[in-house]
Order: structure tokens, then C-alpha cells, then sequence
């Protein structure tokens, strides 16, 4: 048999469909819809639901946040993942897996949360997309060179042409811009306050807040797509759900699902974001978004509660990590071990 | 909820979110790839075919091995066919590659794309009569040995490649 060079799977930008999509390549390609009609008969619709539902079910409410500098001390329970990776039946702890994904541990990075006046975030915008930098640029350069050659009359019929040109690329623009936004349902009162879309290899939500001084305050924060994607992925598998069609559309539904939790963490982390002192000055500023509990303490209690409750995969579940802590996995056992005195200090199990 | 509740629920999901998958393959358009892997779903994302194909693609082990999932085992006789086994290498398990459709698919994309390459640069040949999405499904199927042993088929196979035929 002859071994062909296929790299290891999943490797090669050029056969992902799902590597990121910059936003010049999705120009050249022309991404559209395709397959829509396909994918609107029953059987692939209720695969799609089902995929829906089984995100839905395995999330928990995002807990209470706060907001801290974004340089300030890590928590540890930050670099609690130790199953990074692993799905289905290949996942030697599902259980806490599960737990994990519910309570939102395991991020790979913290949340930083950017926060605008209306003025300075239609700038941040404006940088933060290459085609809209390019046009601003164009404009400026064009509005220079009018007010420079004001008196020139050829110069100006020159320079009006150029202009043509510069209308049109902002259609064009328009409609890239128009390509990365990620349709987030929202209540009607949300219309117009919150915004989420794609940049790069990025999810980004915004969500308008009402500022001290009464004017608007914009938060915005990123997600990485494949993180969302891999979290999709499993949702997918866990419903079972597979097929050409079904896959074709786990990267929309991962944008969604990514500019979600962006929206109900900034959303949740509001009250404290808004008490920072650097909220009251009308400048942009950074902060980090984090739980006010710890994410992996919390899924070990669910997990200790489960198994207290006479729950036999849970018991055994418990009793492997217990093994893994003692073969050396310090965090997991730091997080038992906090688990079980909050599950103590409330009564939930004995001492 | 009513039937045609979830059934309208269905629907809006679906159609909400566009799909974004793109063609390998040079000159094959988005609609035409799309259609033709749709074409070679035969099964459910778990399931193991009668020749040991895995997965919603029938994805076999010897293409398996090739695309560096899986190391090549013994052959081992399933019903009356001699079937070729492997073994999955890590991250891959058997039953983690049977969960994850969309590893299936990047699978399927993958192999197609260097099928197809070896078919731009002559180290495989196309066989008279056979469209170009018609050889890639014999090649899916069958392997090397399957293009070799063109016209000769199993019957299923002769309907793949008949469903294939025409989309490019």
C-alpha cells in the first residue's frame, strides 16, 4: 500500500473548511448561502434543533461576574482543564466534562472586555476591521487632497472621479461588513443595543450599558471561533446529529453560540464594569471579566453532590479523579478538595 | 409541544444559519461539492457499514489508514468479505471518530481532494465513461483497486457511483 503525505488530520489550512475565513478570502470565494433550500426540510431541520437544544441544555446561566483590572492576578482555577480535547466516548471523565462545560470552566484565556463612549467605539470599530480602516483611509486622503486643491478646478474633476471610486468601494465594504454579522436572537428592547460579528478568527459581541454621566458606555469582547466551534462540535455529537448539511452549518452556529456567552457574560458583569472608577472618565478603558465563583470548584460539587446522592457513574467518577489528583493532577485535587468543604460549609454532605 | 410546533421550530433553526462549507476541489463549485458528499452519505454517523466503513460516509480503513487516523491491521473476514481493520492512533478512538460528524466530513474532504490530485497529476488515471465526480466515488468506495477493476463493481457500489455520476 502506498502511504500518501496527508499530514495529520485536521492540519492543513487549505483542506479545513473550517479554519478562519479572513475577510479578503471571503471576497475572492464568494461564501454564500448555499444550500438553504436543502437545509430547510424537517429531517436535517430537527437534526439542527436537536444540536440547538442539546447547547441549550448543557449551559448553565453564566454566574454572577465581576469586573477586575485586566492585569491583575489570575485566579487558578483558570488553568483547570485537564480534558481538554477529549469528546464522547473517548473522554475518560464525561461526567465532568459535561459539569465543566456547564459551569464555564476551562477557558483557555480570560475575558477582556473593552469599554467605548459611542464615540471612540465607531473608531475602535473602524480600526479593528481592515476593510473599514482601508476606507477610512481612502476618505481622509481624499478629504485632504480636496481641501488641499479647493481652488483647482482640474484637480477637482480628478479628484470627483476618484471619489466615484471611493463610493464604491464603501458598497463593498458595506457588504463584507454586512457578511460577518452574526444574527444573535434577541428580545425586541435588545434591537440596536447589542451587536455581534466576525472578525478573523474572532466572535466579537458588543452590548450598549447606560453610563453614569447617562451616556451610552459600548462592551465589547472576543471569543476565539475555533474554541466555539470545538464546543459545537460536541454539542453535536452528544445529539447525535452528523451529515453533510448538519456540519455545513456548525461554524454559523458556532458564532452564535460564541457571541451568546459573550453577550450574557459582559451582560452579567455589567453592575461591576460600570462601578469602575475608569467608567465615570469618557475614554476607553480595559477591564477582565471573571466568575465571581470559581467555574471548576463549582462543577466539582455538582459532581461530589451527584455521587453523594448515590449516583454510580458520579461515584466512580469521583473516585478516578481522587486517583488522578493523587498520581499528580494538583489542580484537580485543589478543586475537590474546595468542592467538598463548600459542600460541607452548606450542609449538602457530611464532614 | 405540537407536531407542527416543532416542526415550524425545525424549519426557522435550519434556515437561520447559512452553511458554509466549500469545495476541495479546483472548478467544482460550493452547490456541487455539497451535493456530491450528500451523495455519499449512505448511513448514520455511527453506524459501521457490512465492510467495515465507518461512519455517515462509509469511510473505509485502508483510507483511514492512509489519511493518517487509524494504522493498518491484519485483514479480517467480515460475512464473506475480506475487510481490511485498523487501529485508531491517538487523539482518535474508534468510537470518538464514530461520534464526530464533522471529523467525518473533514475526513471525506480531505481524501477527495487528494484523490482528485492524483487524478490532476496522472499518478491515477480516469477510466473512459466515468464522470469526474463518478471516479472520485469509486475511488471512495473502492480504493485504487476499484478504478483498476473498472467496470467491474459490487452493485452498491455501481449505484453510488450512478448517484455521483452526473454532478460534475
Amino acid at each position: 500500500m502506498r502511504m500518501i503525505d496527508a499530514g495529520t488530520p485536521h492540519g492543513d489550512p487549505n483542506l479545513d473548511p473550517f479554519v478562519e475565513v479572513d475577510s479578503d478570502e471571503l471576497v475572492e470565494e464568494g461564501i454564500d448561502e448555499i444550500g438553504n433550500d436543502e437545509i430547510g426540510n424537517d429531517e436535517i431541520g430537527a437534526a439542527v434543533l436537536a444540536v440547538v437544544e442539546k447547547a441549550r441544555d448543557s449551559r448553565q446561566p453564566p454566574p454572577t461576574m465581576r469586573a477586575v483590572d485586566a492585569d491583575a492576578p489570575l485566579p487558578d482555577g483558570d488553568a483547570f482543564d485537564p480534558f481538554a480535547g477529549e469528546l464522547g466516548a473517548g473522554d475518560p471523565f464525561p461526567l465532568t466534562s459535561k459539569l465543566l462545560l456547564r459551569f464555564g470552566a476551562g477557558r483557555e484565556a480570560p475575558r477582556y472586555v473593552r469599554v467605548d463612549t459611542e464615540e471612540s467605539y465607531q473608531a475602535f470599530r473602524a480600526e479593528s476591521s481592515p476593510e473599514l480602516a482601508e476606507l477610512k483611509a481612502r476618505v481622509d486622503d481624499l478629504a485632504t487632497r480636496f481641501a488641499e486643491h479647493a481652488d483647482d478646478p482640474d484637480a477637482h474633476e480628478m479628484l470627483v472621479a476618484e471619489a466615484e471610486q471611493v463610493d464604491l468601494l464603501g458598497e463593498d465594504v458595506a457588504g463584507v461588513e454586512e457578511e460577518k454579522q452574526v444574527d444573535v436572537w434577541l428580545p425586541e428592547w435588545a434591537r440596536g443595543k447589542v451587536r455581534a460579528w466576525r472578525e478573523g478568527g474572532y466572535v466579537c459581541a458588543s452590548i450598549n450599558l447606560p453610563g453614569c454621566d447617562g451616556d451610552v458606555r459600548v462592551c465589547t469582547s472576543i471569543e476565539p471561533f475555533q474554541r466555539c466551534f470545538a464546543e459545537m462540535r460536541r454539542h453535536a455529537a452528544e445529539a447525535g446529529a452528523g451529515g453533510t448539511a448538519v456540519v455545513g452549518v456548525l461554524p454559523a452556529m458556532s458564532c452564535v453560540l460564541g457571541a451568546g456567552t459573550l453577550v450574557k457574560e459582559m451582560a452579567a458583569a455589567a453592575p461591576s464594569i460600570l462601578r469602575r472608577p475608569e467608567a465615570s472618565r469618557r475614554a476607553p478603558f480595559v477591564v477582565r471579566i471573571e466568575p465571581r465563583a470559581n467555574p471548576a470548584v463549582c462543577a466539582m460539587a455538582a459532581l461530589a453532590q451527584q455521587a453523594a446522592g448515590g449516583d454510580k457513574p458520579a461515584r466512580a467518577e469521583w473516585d478516578a479523579l481522587g486517583a488522578a489528583a493523587g498520581k499528580g493532577a494538583k489542580v484537580v485535587g485543589q478543586a475537590m478538595r474546595e468542592a467538598l468543604a463548600l459542600l460541607v460549609r452548606r450542609g449538602k454532605v457530611a464532614a | 409541544m405540537s407536531l407542527v410546533v416543532v416542526q415550524a421550530a425545525a424549519a426557522t433553526q435550519a434556515s437561520r444559519f447559512r452553511s458554509s462549507l466549500r469545495s476541495p476541489l479546483e472548478g467544482v463549485t460550493n452547490e456541487a461539492w455539497v451535493m456530491f458528499a450528500r451523495a455519499l452519505e449512505v448511513q448514520t454517523a455511527g453506524a459501521v457499514s457490512a465492510s467495515g466503513g465507518l461512519g455517515c460516509y462509509d469511510m473505509r480503513a485502508r483510507r483511514l489508514v492512509e489519511l493518517g487516523y487509524a494504522k493498518a491491521l491484519p485483514q479480517e473476514r467480515v460475512g464473506e468479505r475480506q475487510v481490511q481493520a485498523c487501529e485508531f492512533l491517538p487523539p482518535w478512538t474508534r468510537a470518538r471518530f464514530l461520534t464526530d460528524a464533522a471529523e467525518q466530513y473533514l475526513a471525506l474532504r480531505r481524501s477527495c481532494a487528494l484523490y482528485d490530485a492524483d487524478l490532476a497529476t496522472g499518478r491515477l488515471s480516469r477510466r473512459e465513461g466515468l464522470s469526474r465526480a463518478g471516479t472520485l466515488a469509486l475511488l471512495h468506495r473502492g480504493g485504487r483497486g476499484a478504478l483498476l477493476a473498472w467496470p467491474d463493481m459490487f452493485k452498491d457500489t455501481a449505484a453510488l457511483v450512478g448517484r455521483c455520476e452526473r454532478i460534475f
